[in-house]
């Protein structure tokens, strides 16, 4: 009984030892070491994961992507914790699609972080982290893709690295398209697997934008007005194509062209919107302004007979007709088609400064159109006040005021549809929620209408400016441009420096589709309207107008 | 208010338990320290109680605290034999819980990397569809079929006949089908030979195919100039993403609409016109 009680007591004293053992290292673990154990235990089992939104989808009319949003990593180093810098570079380089001079460059830095790559690929990613690489690693951003590269890459824009819009729509709408980025608390165990996640805060995904834009109008539009830009030697271009009844904008193509997917290789000028942001004297298509002005002030008819010499004195300016010919009798119709100067300005002096004036605002000159893309200029619309004594002498004939290729597609449709100036726009929908469609207000009448859109047929009747443009089938109807440039060095217009322009519609006694082109200073070929500008405008609606489904008329 | 255990015991007294049967209760009532209180005499009234703030509420608390603490049922329980089972019960129940949120969390994060892998495809597939939809691609698909492109003028927008077009327009896909993909169309208008039953030919394209202008990359199939596009059957309406492109044989209410980009389907008309045949252009 006694050797039993010896034993019981020898295992309790051995217990009671063991207890204190435990108890010991606990104060060990738990109090001298507590900061360093629970710092090691958070960098190893906690981390705060930055969950980037996606970015909400760029989609023309039809759904089809112009751009997406798509998961990639940033490769980040901490050159201190790289032991092999050259090694890791020879290993990183192809990964990185990097030279591997660059990457050791990089790894050699003395400073605890650094990019290897923003926004790689996530697949690229994948095979970067694969290596283990100490001081290599990834954080998730999103990365935006645009699927069809060049595609209305003016229009779409460019988001940068830390995930902005930075122009184009994506810009104008970066905070519909950005979302909210959310954060996770995450605790893992032993081997890295999450065992418990938390969301912090949560992530809301961008909004996605549905244009009103046709891709295939769009891409067919960038190829002519490319080979135009290139045929005429020209130093850049824009071409609109609307729906003049709703003011739907189905294309806005800019030339030379810029990968959406590469911007950095592109100049700034080049990624300008210009149908929205080049500002220019439209020439002789804002005649069509001063006639229709006139012609709903009652002054004259479309047979109203003019007394047309090649030239007019205004105050002590001299203005030609682009061909000398004797004085002669045209009609209002006539003026138009073959874009005599002096009729114009006869017409405009008609009309007087004042009644002029108010009608270049009417039709929306000198004002924002309100379209939907970043970088709209107003143009400019010489006040009243401003007016010289030989302003009369070149407003009416479309110098001496600036307008943008959008102010002139708008005003143009106008008088497609029947006297109201729409509202363009271009987006349709909102995450799948079509927008109300913006409403215009009448600024001539339909009478008024009806007689230009008779009358700017003529234009590409026979003896017409762009006589030479038709399409089998459709009766168009638009007017030629051709506006001198002023020399930034003399001041002066130049004598070399043009910009060719046509603004039509199509059928034009029930116009169904506009179509602007501006080409700025074609060098060679041509400089005129008729020839540069009219025929792209004919191998656009040559595309367009059956594609759209647009009867022939 | 319940009065403490030495005065409710004085009150309620327990009835002796039966002989040879275990006892789980003292049979007397239990000993409390202090003073034995007298049983209220009555409710206090409202004024006279000490007020429901502070050190009120926290006396309150632990009395009632007492008073469950010393509930003859809470007393049997931890007592009884019950208990280990209940004990075991709750242990088993927590560690059962915990194992199934260790699942869960795990399985969150699986959820999450197959979320990414996810949006990935469709990311990747959204890239893929866009660029499947791109013109040139489709015209050039389209010129490996045997279409090519209407001239503008050519087109000619008929009404829809509710009843007809859609009967005829089955009809015609589905001798299209037959037809191994419309080089039979071209083949018999080329050789000038009957269009099948219920379809016949038209005149739309076939006026001014000859004159047409070919764009370069799309070859005639047709041969001579002709018409290579029979016509095709009433159409339904453009379905989102696609655009007007088809070349069907046959349809007496037919048109031809060139198209940019899409595969099949035709756009719709001012007039509500029937389907179209439309090669790219």
């Amino acid at each position: 009984m006694a050797v039993v009680q010896r034993r019981i007591g020898a295992i309790f004293g051995l217990f009671f030892f063991l207890l204190l053992l435990a108890v010991g290292r606990t104060l060990y673990l738990g109090v001298l070491h507590s900061g360093t154990l629970r710092k090691a235990a958070s960098n190893q089992q906690l981390t705060y994961e930055s969950v980037t939104a996606q970015r909400g989808a760029i989609t023309d009319r039809n759904a089809v992507d112009l751009a997406v949003s798509e998961p990639a990593r940033d490769i980040s180093a901490d050159p201190y914790l790289v032991a092999d810098p050259l090694a890791a570079a020879r290993r990183l380089a192809p990964l990185l699609g990097l030279p591997q001079s660059r990457v050791l460059a990089k790894l050699s830095q003395r400073t605890g972080f650094v990019y290897l790559a923003r926004a790689l690929p996530f697949h690229q990613a994948d095979a970067v982290m694969a290596l283990k690489l100490p001081g290599i690693s990834g954080t998730p951003v999103m990365r935006r893709v645009y699927p069809r590269g060049t595609l209305a890459a003016q229009v779409l824009g460019v988001v940068g690295t830390e995930g902005k819009g930075l122009a184009g729509l994506e810009y104008a709408h970066d905070k519909l398209l950005a979302g909210h980025s959310g954060e996770r608390r995450v605790v893992s165990d032993a081997i890295g697997q999450p065992v418990s996640i938390t969301e912090t805060s949560s992530v809301t995904p961008g909004t996605s934008l549905s244009l009103t834009l046709d891709a295939n109008i769009q891409q067919r539009t960038e190829e002519v007005l490319g080979a135009a830009g290139r045929v005429f030697n020209a130093k850049d271009a824009t071409a609109i194509v609307m729906d003049p009844r709703s003011g739907a904008i189905l294309a806005a193509a800019n030339w030379p062209q810029v990968n959406a997917n590469n911007p950095v290789s592109s100049s700034p000028e080049d990624m300008q919107d210009r149908a929205v942001g080049f500002a220019y004297e439209p020439g002789s298509t804002f005649k069509a302004v001063t006639v229709a002005g006139a012609l709903q002030e009652g002054l004259i008819t479309p047979n109203s007979g003019f007394n047309v010499p090649d030239q007019i004195h205004v105050a002590d300016r001299t203005i030609h007709d682009d061909t000398e010919h004797g004085e002669e009798t045209l009609s209002t119709s006539e003026i138009l088609a073959r874009s005599s100067n002096v009729g114009a300005i006869e017409i405009g002096q008609l009309e007087g400064a004042k009644r002029f004036n108010a009608w270049v605002h009417r039709f929306g000159f000198g004002a924002r159109t309100g379209i939907e893309l970043a970088g709209e200029e107003t143009g400019l619309a010489l006040p009243l006040s401003r007016y010289s004594g030989s302003s009369m002498g070149n407003l009416p004939i479309g110098q001496g005021e600036l307008v943008t290729p959008i102010q002139m597609a708008t005003a143009y449709a106008a008088i497609a549809n029947g006297g109201i100036l729409p509202r363009p726009h271009i987006i349709s929908a909102v995450s799948g929620r079509r927008q109300p469609q913006p409403a215009g207000h009448r600024i001539i009448s339909t009478s008024t209408a009806a007689a230009l859109r008779q009358m700017l047929e003529g234009v590409l009747a026979s003896g017409g400016t762009a006589s030479e443009v038709s399409i089998p089938g459709y009766q168009l109807a638009g007017k030629t441009g051709t506006a001198s440039k002023i020399d930034p060095e003399t001041g002066e217009y130049s004598k070399t420096a043009y910009i060719a322009s046509f603004i039509g519609f199509a059928p034009a006694r029930d116009p169904k589709l506009l179509c602007a082109v501006v080409v700025d200073e074609p060098q060679s070929g041509s400089i005129f309207g008729g020839k540069v500008a009219a025929p792209a405008f004919g191998q656009i609606m040559r595309f367009a107008l059956p594609y759209t489904g647009v009867a022939p008329g | 208010m319940t009065p403490p255990a030495a005065a409710a015991a004085a009150v309620h007294p327990r009835p002796d338990v039966a002989p040879g049967r275990r006892r789980t209760a003292p049979a007397r009532p239990r000993r409390t320290s202090g003073p034995v209180r007298p049983a209220p005499s009555a409710r206090p009234s409202r004024s006279s109680r000490p007020s429901r703030t502070g050190g009120g509420i926290a006396l309150g608390a632990l009395s009632a605290l007492e008073r469950v603490a010393n509930h003859r049922l809470l007393d049997r329980l931890v007592r009884g034999r019950a208990s280990i089972g209940i004990v075991a019960f709750a242990l088993i129940g927590i560690v059962t819980l915990q194992l199934g949120l260790l699942k869960l969390n795990t399985s969150i994060g699986r959820t999450l990397e197959r979320e990414s892998q996810l949006q990935r495809q469709n990311a990747t597939l959204s890239v893929e569809n866009s660029e499947l939809t791109e013109a040139n691609r489709v015209e050039s698909s389209a010129a490996q079929l045997g279409m090519e492109p209407v001239p503008a003028g050519a087109l000619r927008f008929l009404s829809a006949r509710a009843g007809v077009d859609a009967a005829r327009g089955a009809a015609a896909i589905k001798t299209s089908i037959q037809a191994s993909g419309g080089e039979a169309g071209s083949t018999r208008a080329a050789a000038g030979e009957p269009p099948e039953a219920g379809a016949s030919p038209t005149s739309t394209s076939e006026s001014n195919a000859e004159s047409a202008p070919k764009p370069a990359g799309l070859a005639s199939s047709g041969g001579s100039g002709e018409a290579t596009v029979q016509g095709a059957p009433a159409s339904t309406q453009p379905a989102p993403g696609t655009s007007p492109a088809a070349s069907v044989p046959g349809g007496s209410s037919s048109e031809a609409a060139p198209s940019g980009g899409g595969t099949t389907g035709s756009a719709g008309t001012a007039d509500g016109a029937g389907g179209q045949a439309a090669p790219t252009g």
